[in-house]
């Protein structure tokens, strides 16, 4: 019984042959039954009698009502939850183009810095150490040039996939834009760890590409940024294995730099200055020589 | 189930060929139609016309209450039928049949009658 719905009261209850009920009774279940609908209990029916007389006729027209209502209704439910579900899987593909690169499925520059924020913060708790690895490719203008975007594109996305291949679980690679990409190595216990997944991405890279129809190798320079002695924020540990990058592609196409080799001639104190929230251009402001391949 | 002389008897009704190429079906009194009867009655007029529309002569009026589906069925099968006279002689099957019309939409070309001689007169018309 739905609640504020009043009951029938007094003469043969509901269940009761219809043929034995009075007009009355017949006439207060009918009513009772509407009741029920405007409480939206769809559900109720009134008893229709085998006399076919107009009160069978009323209580059928009513039953037929309620029918009508409890389609429209349920039809209404499923719309809405078929709306919903459409809302919510827009609502994370937009998530997660916010945080995403959209040609190479990456995490962007956004929910890199997230996750190396994050990481930072849980550096004292943690007795590993972790890295950045800033990687540019050599040369990658000269694909774009030659063989054009959409070459250049397959490549971008092979790389990605490469680096992921590369990585462990735990690990994070981004897309920064063009031909950079970062990568958050998580739980390095040893030096010598650090170096197994380093070489193993070295290797992974270096293999033959397959553009345009031709097998051609292209290298990629790398930076590399360990344990966060000196840095205090993301900024700085990132414009760190940026500049081990620079440091990598002033040796040449496919070197590998740690930044602790050129923190003296880099201190960390000149790669960012305080000011408005960061962005590439803000940190690499810092840097004159306008590298990149 | 179907007899020999080409009567169809089902729990709540009974259906048959008329020499005139009418088919007549009676609900049985204070039968409740549902789904599974109108696909019943349906597939009874197939096996009754050989799936050859034909006019139907719908008497519902002893019969009782209708089911939502087994209306919707009525309508969306309408293609056994070239025309349906629907006898309304009681106020239960006069409001069945005005809601059938009004809610429903039949596709198919239906009418209302208290008379039967002039329900039947105006389904001559649409023997095929």
């Amino acid at each position: 019984m739905v609640a504020g719905v009043r009951r029938v009261t007094g003469g043969a209850p509901r269940g009761e042959p219809v043929e034995r009920r009075t007009d009355d009774e017949r006439l207060e279940e009918i009513a009772l039954t509407i009741q029920q609908f405007a409480a939206l209990d769809f559900a109720a029916r009134a008893g229709v009698g085998t006399a076919g007389d107009l009160l069978d006729a009323v209580a059928a027209g009513v039953n037929f009502l309620g029918e009508e209502l409890e389609a429209a209704y349920q039809e209404i439910e499923h719309k809405v939850a078929e709306r919903t579900a459409e809302l919510d899987a827009i609502s994370k593909e937009l998530a997660h183009r916010v945080l995403h690169d959209e040609l190479t499925g990456l995490p962007n520059r956004t929910l890199f810095w997230d996750r190396l924020s994050q990481r930072m913060i849980l550096a004292q708790r943690r007795h590993s150490d972790f890295a950045v690895l800033f990687i540019d490719l050599d040369k990658f203008k000269l694909v774009n040039d030659t063989l054009g975007h959409a070459a250049g594109d397959r490549l971008l996305r092979d790389v990605a996939w490469r680096i992921r291949g590369a990585l462990r679980a735990g690990d994070s690679a981004a897309r920064m834009g063009g031909d950079e990409f970062l990568v958050l190595l998580d739980e390095l216990d040893t030096f010598e760890a650090t170096l197994g997944v380093i070489n193993r991405l070295i290797e992974a890279l270096g293999a033959p590409y397959e553009i345009a129809s031709t097998r051609s190798t292209v290298t990629s320079s790398i930076g590399a940024v360990m344990g966060t002695d000196g840095m205090q924020t993301a900024e700085q540990f990132v414009a760190a294995a940026d500049a081990a990058m620079y440091e990598a592609k002033q040796r040449g196409p496919g070197s590998f730099v740690f930044y602790d080799e050129i923190r003296e001639i880099r201190p960390v104190d000149s790669l960012v200055h305080d000011g408005p929230p960061p962005s590439f251009a803000d940190y690499r402001s810092n840097d004159n020589s306008g590298h990149r391949a | 189930m179907s007899d020999a002389d080409g009567v169809e008897i089902a729990a709540k009704f009974r259906m048959w060929l008329r020499s005139d190429g009418i088919v007549h079906l009676v609900w049985s009194p204070g039968a409740v139609m549902e789904l599974d009867d109108a696909v019943t009655a349906i597939e009874a007029m197939s096996r009754l016309t050989s799936g050859r529309p034909a006019p139907l002569l719908a008497d519902a009026h002893e019969a009782g209450s209708q089911s939502r589906l087994a209306r919707a069925e009525f309508v969306r099968r309408g293609d056994i039928a070239t025309a349906v006279a629907i006898l309304v002689l009681s106020p239960l099957s006069r409001m069945m049949g005005n809601f059938y019309l009004s809610v429903n939409k039949p596709t198919t070309l239906t009418r209302l009658f208290e008379d039967e001689d002039q329900a039947i007169e105006w389904l001559r018309g649409y023997v095929a």
